[in-house]
């Protein structure tokens, strides 16, 4: 008689496959997996408790603060994305870090390659000077940034956002690209290089190629830096026109103390910032996991 | 078909030389085996002459053509790796195709080639898979027909086998003699194995710390070797060496030396007469060229026996730090501390001088 015994429309799982189950889970793993488990769920409450208050009314809020909307209503985006400008704060982010984080890449990728890949004096030189930019405090550019960005007449604009951003991410990108493009096996340079490839034939058709788990790597954490940074585009951007989302969510706080505390609408507008970087993650989170662990197994 | 010819080729990295003027001819359609241990500069040599690593001096003429200066995808060579190279984002057909595409030939005509390669090499029905999803012995084929799409004059080889366990080994060795045979391009392979250089080489180039050693046909190496380094290299089990001192000059047809255990050996007279009385040498005997005797010339005691089914291997303890290896065939009746004696074949012992070369040159 078969050891799986089946009921019709219902997975069966034999008495004595479950006991093996919990018998094979020792006391160790339990607590392990328990405290993940509390862990990830104390995370993703709070975050799903934002998320649900921002479709509830103000009333309801305070009134049913743990229960689910009686109604879904999305009045709070549509009042935050339109009364309190949102809308634009957000196609601001969107320009910006998307522009940032492209041209980061086609920077900051051919660079780490060279530097991974090839021999010249003063490689190490130029190496440790991306380094050493990651050690920089960026409080101690505001004042420096803003001047030269006024001498250039990019100040208060988001041309000149996206140039800091670029400049700023640039040290950390190259330092995480230049390990992942070293951990690629030189008989596969070698290889091209006898087929017929030109070093940028190289790089484009091989190396960039087997390097996109480390490239989609920088990529989101970039986007999720950019799409979070508040310092310096507050620092270097005025006009309202030109705010970003976190400038936008910080005028929306402020605005709270007049309009007597929406927060509803608040969390309607933390959700909008919120979300896109939750779904980039998503969509790349596997690649970025490959990246990670690339060069760890052969 | 194509030669290649090497004048003087030297390797120096920083104040290190690696490769210390190495000449060769290599003829058209030749399969030259360059062999030797690790980092004796083999795999350097080969990488020079397909333009990966510079040359430090030297020439390198290539289908009568100086190539020092020209760039690697235009030599006409085509390389196979030991770990194989294959791209892991492309398909086996994107792999072969890969060096046609960047020579500029159509879709047509790429598809066309590859299919053709695929044919000989059995690759039809996995020209779609990537490469992770292929075998090792895949892999290897791949490898070789991404080399063979390139039509090159010459074909360069890595320790192509070196990834592959035992048996598949001995196939794809086969596979590469046949592909040999069947293509007639000059092949220089690659090795540390010295059975493979022997059962697939037209030459064996034998090289140790940038030197080369000897050049000669396998059985040429194994029958004459021009040092000792060539003859423990070449062979095995490896050559059995016991340092011994010549009682007898030369002029006979055989000479006696007396061993380090104070044994008297009857050995053939080297030809070219070179052995004088009271000379320090070192008497070379292989495995295979000791018979086991009751009353034979050098007695001792077994230490080990390594039974393979066809032959046995007898490790004999004959008084000096290393034992002696006897191969025998077929399975004899002997037992470990057995006391007994081997003969030696006098016309197959070689003798070696204090500079470890051959006597017989």
């Amino acid at each position: 008689m078969s050891h799986l015994q089946q009921t019709p429309g219902q997975p069966g799982i034999s008495s004595s496959k479950k006991a093996r189950w919990t018998g094979n889970l020792s006391v160790a793993q339990a607590i392990s997996y328990l405290l993940l488990a509390v862990s990830s769920l104390f995370t993703v409450f709070f975050f799903a408790w934002v998320v649900i208050a921002s479709f509830k009314k103000n009333r309801d809020l305070f009134k049913f603060p743990w229960r689910l909307p009686d109604t879904w209503s999305i009045d709070n985006f549509v009042k935050v994305w339109t009364t309190n400008q949102f809308g634009v704060y957000f196609s601001n982010s969107i320009v910006v870090v998307c522009l940032s984080v492209i041209l980061l890449l086609i920077v900051a990728t051919p660079a780490a390659y060279v530097l991974s890949r090839s021999r010249f004096r003063g490689r190490e030189g130029i190496t440790n000077f991306f380094i050493v930019g990651m050690g920089i405090p960026v409080p101690l550019l505001f004042v420096p940034l803003f001047v030269t960005l006024s001498y250039i007449h990019l100040a208060d604009t988001l041309t000149g956002l996206i140039v800091v951003y670029i400049a700023l991410s640039i040290p950390f990108t190259v330092y995480v690209l230049t390990s992942f493009f070293s951990s690629l096996p030189h008989e596969l340079e070698d290889a091209a290089i006898l087929d017929g490839c030109r070093d940028w034939q190289v790089f484009w058709h091989v190396m960039l190629p087997l390097a996109m788990p480390g490239v989609a790597t920088v990529a989101l954490l970039n986007f999720v830096w950019l799409w979070n940074e508040y310092q310096l585009s507050l620092v270097l951007i005025n006009s309202p026109e030109n705010r970003t989302l976190s400038l936008g969510l910080y005028a929306l706080i402020n605005s709270m103390q007049y309009s007597g505390g929406d927060w509803a609408s608040l969390f309607a507008g933390v959700t909008i910032v919120t979300v896109p970087t939750v779904i980039l993650y998503l969509f790349l989170s596997e690649r970025m996991i490959g990246g990670m662990t690339m060069g760890g197994v052969k | 078909m194509v030669s290649v010819v090497l004048k003087d080729i030297r390797k120096t990295y920083e104040q290190v030389e690696v490769l210390k003027g190495v000449d060769l001819d290599i003829r058209e359609g030749e399969f030259c085996v360059f062999v030797g241990p690790s980092g004796c500069g083999k795999s350097t040599l080969l990488r020079m002459i397909a333009g990966l690593e510079s040359i430090s001096s030297g020439e390198l003429w290539i289908d009568g053509q100086l190539a020092n200066d020209i760039a690697p995808a235009k030599r006409g060579l085509a390389m196979v790796f030991q770990s194989y190279a294959l791209y892991p984002h492309m398909t086996v057909a994107e792999n072969m195709g890969f060096g046609l595409r960047l020579a500029g030939k159509t879709k047509a005509e790429i598809a066309q080639r590859v299919r053709d390669v695929a044919t000989i090499l059995q690759l039809e029905t996995l020209l779609d898979r990537k490469p992770k999803a292929l075998s090792g012995g895949q892999r290897q084929r791949v490898a070789i027909g991404r080399a063979i799409a390139r039509d090159p004059k010459v074909f360069l080889f890595d320790e192509p086998l070196s990834n592959l366990d035992a048996e598949l080994r001995v196939r794809m060795r086969i596979e590469l003699a046949r592909l040999h045979e069947q293509l007639g391009t000059t092949m220089i392979y690659v090795t540390h194995d010295q059975v493979e250089a022997m059962t697939l080489a037209d030459k064996i180039v034998v090289l140790d710390g940038g030197i080369v050693q000897q050049v000669g046909s396998p059985l040429e190496l194994y029958t004459r070797p021009a040092n000792r380094f060539v003859a423990g290299f070449i062979g095995s089990p490896k050559m059995n060496f016991i340092e011994a001192e010549a009682i007898t000059q030369g002029n006979d047809a055989c000479s006696t030396i007396l061993l380090a255990n104070k044994r008297q050996l009857k050995v053939r007279t080297p030809a070219s007469g070179s052995l004088k009385q009271g000379e320090a040498v070192t008497l070379g005997i292989r495995p295979e060229h000791l018979t086991l005797s009751e009353h034979g010339a050098i007695p001792g005691e077994i230490e080990v026996v390594e039974r393979l089914g066809s032959e046995t291997y007898i490790h004999l303890n004959i008084g000096l730090p290393l034992p002696l290896v006897i191969k025998v065939y077929g399975n004899p009746e002997v037992r470990l501390h057995q006391a007994i004696a081997v003969d030696v074949m006098e016309d197959q012992c070689h003798l070696f001088d204090s500079n470890e070369h051959s006597h017989s040159r």
